[in-house]
């Protein structure tokens, strides 16, 4: 099957210059790797692994400075290609003087989806997210959680075919994080390919497909489930024996 | 090439586009020039700041406003129909062209100041009323008020009082005139002899509902001149 | 086209809902009702002193809210993040860029409209008689508003803060006042160089005192009809230029 996301020996690196002074900063480096379509796949890391810079670079957010990053192939940065994709950030950044069912209706114009469908589109979307009966107050007013749930009608308003998700259940309480678990695997239910950056192990070993483990911006490997799955903390001590500190912080020393 | 062409699209559309602000600049400065006298005209001795700051932020007219309100605080001080007052009211010249220099087409302004420099006793200026006119008369020709104040002056000039006065009779049964011009030329015509003159242009004052606050002055000045008839 | 009215309509609402915006209604109207007060002492000019502080106070009220509001508009929006998720969809930068702006625009322009209302109210009330000149000059003043927030969005996407941005909007704003006696010093200058140096200086600069209709209106010679129709096109190009480049900028930059 042809990969539906492709990197090949992409690399960012960021250049901060402050007073003349110019410092580079690695991103990610010459990361190479396919998502099938229809996989769940995770992506996990450390604090400043380079997850974040991946999805910006799969939504064409960033620019690579070398290698190439394809999706649905197209090579992004590719407006066209942006139709079929619905991102779920790690918080959910709308704009507060909206209501719920403004926004969603906004970014349903955005996402292209056609006038006539539209109304009825927004409607079924937050019914399906649990919104509907807030959804003329305005997000000022919601509760994290509500927010997510807004969050989630963005991205899956113009029914994408690919869900890319930062860190999704950052900061949610458990009930929360049950929901964003039946969400994944009812898109892999649909045929939805799922590309999602977490460093919660737990919860990325019951739904994804396969994983990629990043370190210092490079990909350090890559594991499918079957080299897990049924065997409780196995995902987790792949994970600690694999990911390293990049950040210049020690480890704790209580032990 | 192309590539790089299309990445900085924007860049050249927005050359393009600038060549036609640079061409519309051309034009609209050749169709018309602003009717302003320049910042080197202003009178800039004591309050030079506060006037350039207004114009440099695009208010003008408000700042000549504020000038204005500084010249009748000016003169509205005590003693400017005392004849015995030690204050000559030396600046009037300077701060009557200091508004209109700001807005040449405040014409109240330019009779104001006229008036004042040429029938306040103890001012007396009628030379410095006439350039004061005939600065209001280069950018407002067609505003004939100016024109009458100005032939007042000259007969004053002349001492021929009669056609002054005939000519100012005119020119404060003007409704734009300003109510206190009038209150000036009625003492003025007062102080002449010209007791029924005077009281005719109290009257007008009186009868003018926007000049209420020269009502109580008016009746007074009226019952006084009255008296002075019988 | 629904991805720029998507935009423009999602700004006026975070406009007219946000109550900084409001803020700067309410002090216009103290403003235009302190006029009636300071009024009184010029005596028998108090009409003309009510209709120029009005419409001195519009113009200012509008510019402090032009500058604060556009220099913002796309920073906030990057603070926030909010920008993420807008520009995960499929809308081009530049739409998203001449959506903020006119949105603004439009609810800038509502404000000065109602605080013109305002004004025109009190002036009728002191017995004022209508002049097609007032409508000339508001028209005068939203053009020359929209200059300036063309070159504050453009400030604030190539200066390193927004208080450096605002603080060269209104270095220009000023500038753009004192073009004609620029012009002036080039022509008396005996220096060439000095001469060229204020004739581009001129050029560049916006001519902001064209656009000060209510200054001009009772001069004995008024501006031909040929010369609005250029002053349109004037304001047109500029406008056009600013907008251009903070596009080609924005479509540069990374998130």
């Amino acid at each position: 099957m042809n990969p539906i996301i492709q990197l090949n020996n992409a690399t960012k690196i960021f250049r901060k210059s402050h007073l003349g002074r110019v410092k580079l900063a690695i991103g990610i480096q010459d990361l190479t790797l396919d998502v099938k379509k229809g996989e769940v796949f995770g992506l996990l890391g450390l604090n400043g692994a380079g997850k974040t810079t991946t999805i910006k670079l799969l939504l064409g957010l960033l620019f690579p400075t070398r290698g190439q990053v394809t999706v649905a192939g197209q090579t992004m940065p590719d407006l066209s290609v942006l139709r079929q994709i619905g991102y779920l950030p790690e918080a959910a950044y709308i704009n507060k003087y909206l209501t719920g069912r403004e926004a969603v209706n906004i970014f349903a114009k955005l996402s292209k989806v056609p006038s006539k469908i539209r109304k009825k589109a927004v409607g079924d979307i937050l019914e399906k997210v649990g919104m509907s009966q807030n959804a003329d107050k305005r997000i000022g007013e919601y509760s994290k959680g509500m927010v997510q749930r807004i969050s989630m009608a963005q991205a899956l308003i113009h029914n994408p075919d690919i869900l890319i998700m930062d860190e999704p259940i950052t900061g949610l309480d458990p009930l929360a994080i049950l929901e964003v678990r039946q969400l994944i695997l009812w898109l892999k239910s649909q045929g939805k390919t799922v590309f999602l950056s977490s460093h919660n192990i737990s919860e990325v070993e019951k739904v994804c497909d396969r994983i990629a483990i990043l370190t210092g911006g490079r990909l350090a490997m890559i594991s499918e489930s079957r080299e897990w799955a049924g065997a409780e903390g196995k995902l987790e001590k792949i994970f600690t024996t694999t990911a390293q500190r990049t950040e210049s912080i020690g480890s704790l020393k209580f032990s | 090439m192309k590539k790089i062409f299309r990445q900085n699209m924007g860049l050249f559309l927005s050359l393009c586009l600038f060549a036609g602000v640079l061409v519309s600049n051309h034009r609209v400065q050749k169709l018309y020039t602003l009717p302003f006298p320049h910042f080197d005209a202003l009178q800039v001795k004591h309050t030079g700041i506060q006037d350039i700051s207004f114009i440099l932020f695009g208010f003008r007219g408000l700042a000549a406003d504020v000038a204005w309100i500084q010249l009748l605080q000016y003169v509205g001080g005590p003693g400017i129909f005392d004849e015995q007052s030690p204050n000559k009211f030396d600046l009037v010249k300077d701060l009557t062209l200091r508004v209109t220099r700001m807005d040449p087409y405040y014409t109240q302004a330019y009779i104001f100041g006229a008036s004042l420099l040429a029938w306040i006793k103890v001012i007396n200026r009628p030379q410095e009323a006439l350039d004061i006119l005939k600065e209001g008369l280069e950018y407002n020709p067609r505003y004939w008020p100016l024109h009458l104040f100005a032939a007042g002056i000259i007969y004053k000039q002349k001492n021929q009082l009669e056609k002054m006065f005939e000519q100012l009779k005119i020119a404060v049964t003007q409704p734009d005139c300003p109510v206190v011009v009038k209150a000036m030329v009625a003492r003025s015509s007062a102080d002449e002899g010209k007791i029924e003159d005077s009281i005719a242009i109290w009257r007008i004052i009186l009868a003018d509902p926007k000049a209420w606050n020269y009502h109580s002055k008016a009746r007074t000045e009226i019952s006084k001149l009255e008296k002075r008839l019988r | 086209m629904d991805g720029l009215l998507a935009v423009i309509y999602y700004t006026v609402k975070e406009h007219i809902r946000n109550r900084v915006f409001l803020s700067f209604l309410l002090f216009c109207g103290i403003l235009i009702g302190s006029a009636l007060v300071i009024s009184t002492l010029a005596m028998d000019q108090q009409l003309r002193m009510i209709l120029n502080v009005g419409q001195a106070g519009i113009e200012f009220i509008s510019l402090m809210a032009v500058i604060f509001i556009t220099v913002n508009l796309v920073l906030t929006e990057m603070e926030t993040r909010s920008i993420y998720l807008v520009l995960s969809h499929p809308i081009e930068r530049w739409q998203y860029i001449l959506g903020r702006y006119l949105g603004t625009l439009l609810a800038l322009f509502a404000a000065m409209i109602l605080m013109s209302g305002f004004h025109l109210l009190i002036l009728f009330l002191k017995g004022w008689v209508w002049n097609n000149s007032y409508l000339i000059s508001l028209l005068a003043s939203m053009a020359k508003i929209g200059v300036i927030g063309s070159l504050a969005l453009f400030l604030s996407l190539s200066t390193t803060s927004s208080a450096s941005a605002m603080s060269f909007t209104g270095f220009l704003w000023v500038l753009g006042h004192f073009s004609s006696e620029l012009q002036f010093m080039a022509e008396k200058s005996a220096n060439p160089l000095m001469k060229a140096a204020l004739w581009t200086v001129q050029q560049i600069a916006p001519n902001f005192s064209y656009y000060n209709y209510r200054d001009f209106w009772q001069a004995i010679q008024t501006p031909p009809p040929a010369w609005f129709g250029w002053m349109s096109l004037y304001t047109v190009c500029y406008i056009g230029t600013a907008l251009l480049l903070s596009s080609w900028l924005f479509s540069r930059r990374e998130f």
